[in-house]
């Protein structure tokens, strides 16, 4: 998978599970209660992440990210160290 | 609350809290693992009530089901547990969630039919991040009422209390 599936895959995904404005998802984009997504929604978003690309992302390290951005960066780490 | 639960049949492990006492016409039929919370409002249903409705056919008739819940899970506010529901350990039962089924450990479940929409452990982790969650809990209620007042003004002073 090259890296701009990777980003239409995650931004998708958020786009998805956020409220309202999902096409103007980007590497700022909160995923927190503001684009309306609690944290009930923050799991299920990650899950849905790892099943579109066939990652893991660890707990420890996923539940610090607060931006799109940050999440499509830790997939892309994950996705390397897996390669 | 554990006390009278065990004595009506309900199979109860240790150090459970439990603020619910809807566990059916059944009760030694539902088997609680250790360390389990179980919010209030929440139904363990352990029959299918519609089986009133072969009464004229089989009077004596009744559908039934076992529920256990594993170790270490937590049941939220209003949840309904249908008979037959196995659910395995460290899960975390969303409010108001209708649960039936087998339920796989470290599930995070949610919704009416409730479904598993991710892992429990992440759940908590985020939570244990969650810029609302203090340390009150145990906390004589005057300091802790003050507390949480305290938090949610710095909160509100800081532009981003909710």
């Amino acid at each position: 998978m090259n890296g701009i599936d990777i980003e239409a895959a995650v931004y998708g995904v958020v786009a998805e599970m956020s409220s309202g404005r999902g096409n103007e998802v980007g590497p700022d984009w909160a995923l927190n209660e503001t684009h309306g997504i609690d944290s009930l929604d923050f799991v299920e978003l990650v899950q849905r992440v790892e099943v579109a690309l066939d990652v893991r992302l660890p707990d420890e390290e996923v539940a610090g990210v607060g931006t799109a951005g940050e999440l499509l960066a830790l997939c892309r780490q994950k996705l390397a160290e897996g390669a | 609350m554990v006390r009278s639960l065990r004595a009506s049949g309900v199979q109860v492990g240790e150090r459970c809290r439990i603020y619910s006492r809807n566990f059916s016409t059944e009760p030694f039929l539902v088997s609680l693992g250790d360390d389990v919370c179980v919010a209030g409002g929440v139904s363990f249903l352990t029959h299918d009530g519609a089986a009133r409705l072969l009464a004229k056919r089989r009077p004596a008739v009744q559908k039934l089901g076992r529920i256990t819940v594993g170790n270490a899970c937590f049941i939220g506010q209003n949840a309904l547990i249908l008979p037959g529901t196995s659910i395995g350990e460290n899960c975390i039962i969303g409010a108001g969630a209708v649960v039936s089924g087998t339920i796989p450990a470290n599930s995070l479940v949610a919704g009416n039919p409730a479904r598993v929409v991710g892992r429990a452990s992440l759940y908590l982790e985020r939570l244990n991040r969650h810029p609302d969650a203090i340390n009150s809990f145990g906390l004589p209620e005057t300091e802790r009422r003050e507390m949480i007042v305290r938090h949610f003004a710095e909160r509100d002073r800081a532009g981003d209390g909710q």
